[in-house]
């Protein structure tokens, strides 16, 4: 059943940009951001990342908050994109919203960086439960002007944003709330760019991925929310609908904590899942925005679900992971709302630097841009940590 | 809208009372007692040692609360895995934050990082029982068992599963609990952790959860609106069941009319992230003993939030 839960806003502050048109206007460029990080202060100048080209006192001025009040650059991010997609909505003060935060990371920045002090005296107490998601969700619903009347926040690792914009259609479609804000929010922090490096799976150029020569990821950061509403209230406000979320699946891989199984199960049954709740096909499928992290792991495992799922009819497949980096908790926002801006500009962003098939896989992404072309329906995915594997179906508004 | 409920078809619980004992057994923990740990069992009938050796304190005391409640309610894999940690693998994090802040940003051990997200939880589970069906981790603080809660409902209500693994936990470290210490929030009661598991079904029988929100907004509200759609009045409602500490002055309640008996955990499980799962146990057992219909409702309060959890139980004698 297409077209059950209307996208009616987007927010989205990422490596690419701030705001929706700066986003489209570098996918459709070519323009690739991932470089040394910048405001991160991290002896490992050597490992490029998607960083958000703002620094905290930029972010606050963006934010016109008080920069006497401490926030998380989650929040900071946070604040940005979920006002956009509120704006975006035209909702206002007095409309009943639940926001569904996905993080992992939450205030990590700010505990790394004051974490001995706190054991030293009282004077950086008032920070110490900024280290908390919900803290630093909180911190997001506060400064919307809608009433955020119900707040959650999913960690799922890397498929925490899809998970988030799942339970928000699951709010909606059960009749709890008219209007859900979902997606997530991941800061770069010296925590967890070293926790990945010691997991020895970050690129130190920029990744490529499906790519035969793929070396690794890139840590990216930045935050993405979309608002979902029912259709019905969307037409009776008169609300413009960008897309719709028509599928969404969520599965486990139940293999290893941080690697995904050789076959792909969990990935393969988590794109089956979220095709049989939007009621199509495979083949009705256009496009699927990958997860595709540019491990030799992932894309290998990933690239064999989708050769099961789509056989030899294989939709247009590609990584927007080598525009933004792996954001992490935030991905699945920042690609729902890629996807969104695909279907309604028709193209398919390339998947960059993409020289060598891989021997293992029996398809190429698409190496270069798409222009042009009409997209019905995206499938998007995000696998995470612990084999937490989800994917959402954007479908084309006009449908 | 009055909705189906889901029934809880066994819980069990390990905490700082006797690892999976049932109310007869609670006993009120020590006042003077700053942190209380958790009674941890014998692991060994859950987990083979050589396993359980590489697991944290948190994930074993998971796995182990979910293989019990499973096998009371006659599961061997659950339809849906969902998980609820206000700060997850918290003892992992320390670890790897130290090193990191400690040697500098090099030559760092993998694994600790690797155990640091709180979906570890959820995931050791899975991959402990092999399940592959649905599996989320919430992590809303003092709120992250209540959205897990909801969460599962919403599955069952909507038939995507018929039955679900809730599972919540939360652990203690000395490091945490001197930083929780500076914070009110957290004195007046033993400071402690747990793990609380649900089987949870939509097929009728057992104590029912009715209703489960939270809300930002005005309390009374949010009761008045669960009264009306579940066709209760107060007079209806045998107990209300609060997040209050021993002693604490009821005032953030006041919304419940006098002559409502109301009830305490907190002096059973002490002060965690995720001790309203604990509240949601104690609940269950408090109705399974009165030999007759009830209702209670379970209200917590954090930071101006409020989360509501209607009880019920049909006595068939």
């Amino acid at each position: 059943m297409c077209g059950r839960i209307a996208i009616t806003g987007a927010g989205i502050v990422s490596a690419l940009g701030t705001g929706l048109d700066e986003t489209c206007r570098s996918l459709m460029e070519n323009i690739c951001p991932i470089a040394p990080p910048k405001h991160l202060k991290t002896i490992h100048s050597n490992l490029p990342c998607g960083e958000v080209d703002l620094s905290d006192a930029q972010l606050y001025d963006l934010c016109h908050e008080d920069r006497g009040r401490v926030l998380s650059r989650s929040s900071l991010l946070g604040i940005v994109a979920a006002r956009q997609a509120q704006e975006d909505a035209s909702l206002v003060p007095g409309d009943r919203v639940a926001f569904i935060n996905g993080t992992t990371v939450g205030g990590m920045d700010i505990t790394e960086r004051y974490y001995k002090q706190y054991f030293q005296g009282s004077d950086y107490d008032a920070l110490i439960p900024l280290h908390l998601d919900g803290v630093s969700t909180d911190a997001i619903a506060d400064s919307l002007e809608c009433d955020v009347v119900f707040t959650d926040v999913i960690s799922t690792a890397c498929s925490a944003a899809a998970n988030a914009i799942a339970m928000g259609a699951e709010l909606i479609e059960s009749g709890r709330f008219d209007i859900v804000i979902a997606g997530g929010t991941e800061c770069l922090s010296k925590y967890h760019l070293n926790g990945f490096n010691s997991l020895m799976i970050l690129s130190q150029e920029p990744c490529r991925p499906f790519d035969a020569g793929r070396k690794g990821l890139n840590l990216g950061e930045g935050a993405a929310y979309i608002v979902l509403e029912s259709k019905a209230h969307a037409k009776e406000r008169g609300a413009r609908i960008r897309a719709f979320l028509s599928g969404w699946g969520n599965t486990c891989d139940a293999y290893h904590q941080t690697a995904s199984s050789p076959d792909g199960a969990g990935a393969l049954e988590a794109m089956l899942k979220a095709i049989q709740v939007a009621r199509l096909q495979p083949s009705d499928i256009d496009y699927v925005n990958a997860h595709g992290t540019g491990t030799e792991n992932n894309d290998l495992s990933e690239g064999k679900a989708l050769m099961s799922l789509f056989g030899d009819r294989m939709p247009y497949v590609g990584s927007t992971k080598c525009f933004t980096g792996h954001a992490t908790s935030a991905a699945a926002g920042l690609e729902a709302v890629i996807s969104i801006l695909c279907l309604e500009h028709g193209f398919v962003p390339a998947n960059l630097r993409f020289r060598t098939k891989d021997p293992g896989l029996d398809f190429s992404p698409v190496a270069e841009k798409k222009e042009n072309i009409k997209l019905n329906h995206v499938l998007s995915n995000s696998f995470g940590f612990g084999g937490n594997d989800s994917s959402l179906i954007f479908s084309r508004a006009e449908l | 809208m009055k909705r189906s409920p889901v029934y809880i078809k066994a819980s069990s619980h390990i905490c700082a009372q006797e690892p999976f004992s049932t109310l007869e057994s609670f006993s009120p923990l020590p006042q003077d007692g700053a942190m209380v740990l958790c009674k941890d069992p014998d692991f060994r009938p859950f987990i083979p040692p050589m396993v359980s050796r590489r697991m944290n304190s948190i994930v074993k005391r998971s796995i182990a609360v979910s293989r019990h409640v499973l096998d009371k309610a006659g599961i061997q894999s659950p339809d849906a895995i969902i998980s609820g940690t206000g700060i997850g693998c918290v003892g992992d994090t320390e670890v790897f934050l130290k090193q990191m802040l400690d040697n500098g940003e090099n030559m760092l051990n993998p694994s600790r990082f690797i155990c640091s997200t709180p979906n570890t939880i959820g995931s050791q589970i899975a991959i402990y029982l092999g399940s592959r069906g649905f599996n989320s981790t919430h992590v809303n603080d003092m709120f992250a068992f209540e959205g897990a809660l909801l969460e599962s409902v919403m599955l069952l209500q909507k038939g995507s599963v018929e039955n679900v693994l809730l599972c919540a936990a939360d652990q203690m470290t000395d490091g945490l609990y001197g930083l929780l210490d500076r914070d009110a929030f957290w004195k007046g009661i033993p400071v402690s952790e747990g793990a609380v598991g649900f089987v949870l079904s939509n097929s009728p029988g057992g104590v029912a959860v009715d209703d489960v929100m939270l809300t930002r907004s005005n309390p009374s509200w949010e009761v008045d609106r669960i009264l009306r759609e579940n066709s209760l009045e107060w007079k209806d409602i045998d107990a209300v069941v609060t997040s209050l500490l021993p002693g604490e002055s009821s005032e953030r309640f006041a919304f419940v009319p006098e002559g409502v008996q109301m009830l305490t955990y907190k002096q059973y499980c002490g002060q965690y992230f995720t001790a309203s799962a604990f509240g949601l146990l104690y609940c269950g057992e408090v109705l399974q003993r009165r030999g007759k219909s009830g209702r209670i409702l379970l209200a917590s309060c954090n930071r101006g939030t409020y989360s509501f959890i209607l009880t019920s139980s049909v006595c068939t004698n």
